[in-house]
């Protein structure tokens, strides 16, 4: 758990983070979102010290982080950033295996440990292990980056904007591996961000920031449904409710009697979708009903409208 | 790159025999200078041989480059780690004034403080050298991306890792080319120690300036060059050896690689 308790910091005269507290609980992704400036990178830095508070604490399970010696602090939480951060004369193995060879662990076993997360990673080990940096597309190299992050198996990941320099479809791919890798890692993570789509996606709890304060600390659903202030409410966007939709699993809200789907249009939506896809299908079609299939196309049930309607009623405050 | 070096080779084999002959072979030397310049009468300087004064010449290069290469080297690590940083412009500022003082006048202020001789010539040379040494070294430090030291700090390097497995290697080629540079420059500015009695390739062209010599001045001469000349290809050589061409270092040379 990280605890972020009435943290206060300033770069000169310039306040950046104004008495900020929150909680990172283990095992999730907690995303920190907000404008421009807000203070989010900067709040990062001050888990792994490479900044220090003026005021308040940052504690890592109960102990404040001044209490450890920096450099095992920092080889016990991954980092990633946008830009990569490889080092540009550096192997992508050599890159992977910087913290372990920080730690001491031998040539072989960061050979070894390079090529296991490089197949984690999607990428394949024989073509990718002695390449370059400069080498790799945007998207390669943010996927070593956070290879890199996770080589020593730390408990805790950071992650500025890790996504942020690959374009949008490739980022949606990163993020799906991304959810998929977290959900076997379970890694306690800060996830960095302004897009508020990706902070949806690939966020347990989100904390949302502006000039230096916490505005609202919130599961993603809550957030979307009942924005705190004036200011919340127009950052989540007027489409909140359907972003919000891009929660929930159609498999929750589907009916699974096969007998009402009708047959006379073929339109359907996989199982696995969300409910915003769900709805987006639906009013594609002039049916208030769509049918649900699974990986091997049967129809498994249907889902109309209306108990999309509910679902995004749920909780929603005005 | 294979099929430039092989032609290259036979080359600089070649042009190192003859010029290995000009220095050590006095009846070589005798017929290349006669060729050249049939009028002049004298034509090998006698009161001291070629390979001597070349020798002098490259101990004071030499050790004068050493100490200038450790001394900028230094001074440049050390005002870019936290605790030289605020000493960072005025060295800047020392360094660009010094820069604009032609050699022979820092020559002109050392021999009244230091004497006739080698070692104030060495030292002369040492403080000119260290300059571009300096200079490089500090910009080469300083253009590393600041984002990617923040994220070598973060995987955990310690302030001594972050130099010497970031900084220099990512600033290694703007310093060598800095002592690239300090070097040549040297290697000509030594020639002027012969006028405080340093010995050097500088004796022989003084005296043929002193005498209207032409053959004695572009023996001299040429030989300076020479060595500049095989000190700057030994340099391009250790670059190549050194900086891979693959990393991104050097990733301007990536294209020609895969090509061909
Ligand atoms: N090194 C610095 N020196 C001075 N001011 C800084 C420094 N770093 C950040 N700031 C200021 O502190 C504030 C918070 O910066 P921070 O980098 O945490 O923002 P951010 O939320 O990460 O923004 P972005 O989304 O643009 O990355 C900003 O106003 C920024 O201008
Ligand atoms: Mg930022």
């Amino acid at each position: 758990m990280i605890e972020f308790d009435r943290v206060v910091k300033y770069y000169g005269t310039h306040r950046a983070l104004d008495g900020v507290s929150f909680t990172v609980p283990d095992g999730c992704v907690t995303v920190l979102i907000g404008p421009s400036g807000c203070g989010k990178s900067t709040s990062l830095k001050l888990v792994n010290r490479l900044l220090e508070p003026d005021d308040g604490y940052v504690r890592v399970n109960g102990r404040p982080v001044k209490s450890f010696a920096v450099e095992e602090l920092r080889r016990g939480i991954g980092y990633v950033i946008q830009s990569a951060g490889l080092l540009p004369h550096m192997t992508v193995q050599d890159n992977i295996g910087l913290v372990p060879r920080l730690l001491g662990r031998d040539k072989a076993w960061r050979r070894a440990r390079a090529r296991d997360l490089l197949d984690l990673i999607g990428l394949d080990p024989h073509a990718y292990a002695r390449k370059y940096p400069s080498q790799l597309s945007g998207g390669e190299a943010q996927r070593v980056g956070v290879a890199r992050a996770l080589a020593a198996d730390p408990p805790i990941l950071l992650m500025d904007e890790p996504f942020g320099a690959v374009d949008p479809l490739n980022r949606e791919t990163l993020q799906n591996e991304f959810i998929s890798l977290q959900r076997k890692l379970k890694k306690t993570v800060i996830f960095v961000t302004h897009d508020l789509d990706e902070a949806v996606r690939v966020a347990d709890r989100i904390v949302l920031l502006q000039d230096g304060l916490v505005i609202q600390e919130a599961a993603p659903e809550e957030l979307l449904g009942r924005p705190s202030n004036a200011f919340a409410r127009d950052f989540v966007g007027t489409d909140r409710a359907l972003k919000r939709l891009g929660r929930f699993s159609v498999s929750d809200y589907m009916s699974h009697d096969t007998r009402r789907v009708g047959t006379k249009d073929h339109a359907s939506v996989p199982v696995d979708a969300t409910l915003r896809e769900a709805l987006s299908r639906i009013l594609a079609i002039p049916s208030d009903e769509i049918s649900v299939i699974d990986a091997q196309n049967r129809t498994l049930g249907s889902i109309s409208l209306e108990a999309i309607r509910r679902a995004g009623c749920g909780g929603e405050s005005s | 790159m294979k099929a430039r070096s092989s032609h290259i080779v036979p080359i600089v084999i070649g042009l190192c025999l003859v010029f290995g002959s000009f220095i050590f072979s006095v009846g070589f030397r005798e017929m290349v200078l006669r060729a050249l310049f049939p009028a002049t009468r004298e034509l090998i300087y006698l009161r001291t041989g070629l390979p001597h004064m070349l020798g002098e010449h490259l101990s004071l290069v030499l050790l004068s480059s050493v100490l200038a290469s450790i001394a900028g080297f230094s001074l440049g690590v050390f005002v870019t780690r936290p605790y030289g940083r605020e000493f960072l412009p005025l060295v800047r500022g020392l360094s660009s004034f010094a820069q604009t003082f032609p050699p022979v006048a820092i020559l002109a202020l050392a021999f009244p403080v230091l004497g006739f001789g080698f070692r104030p010539t060495v030292a002369a040379l040492f403080a000119f050298g260290i300059l571009p040494v300096l200079n490089n070294t500090i910009e080469g430090i300083e253009s590393v991306d600041a984002s990617l030291i923040e994220a070598a700090q973060g995987q955990g390097m310690t302030p001594g890792q972050v130099l010497l497995q970031t900084e220099l290697p990512l600033a290694a080629q703007v310093i060598v080319a800095g002592i690239r540079t300090s070097v040549i420059i040297n290697i000509g500015t030594a020639t002027i120690g012969a006028t405080i009695g340093a010995g050097g390739l500088g004796t022989v062209i003084i005296a043929g300036l002193v005498r209207n010599n032409t053959a004695f001045v572009f023996t001299g001469a040429i030989t300076a060059a020479g060595i500049a000349l095989a000190t700057d290809w030994l340099f391009s050589r250790l670059e190549l050896v050194f900086f891979n061409p693959q990393d991104g270092v050097r990733s301007g040379h990536d294209s020609t690689r895969h090509s061909s």
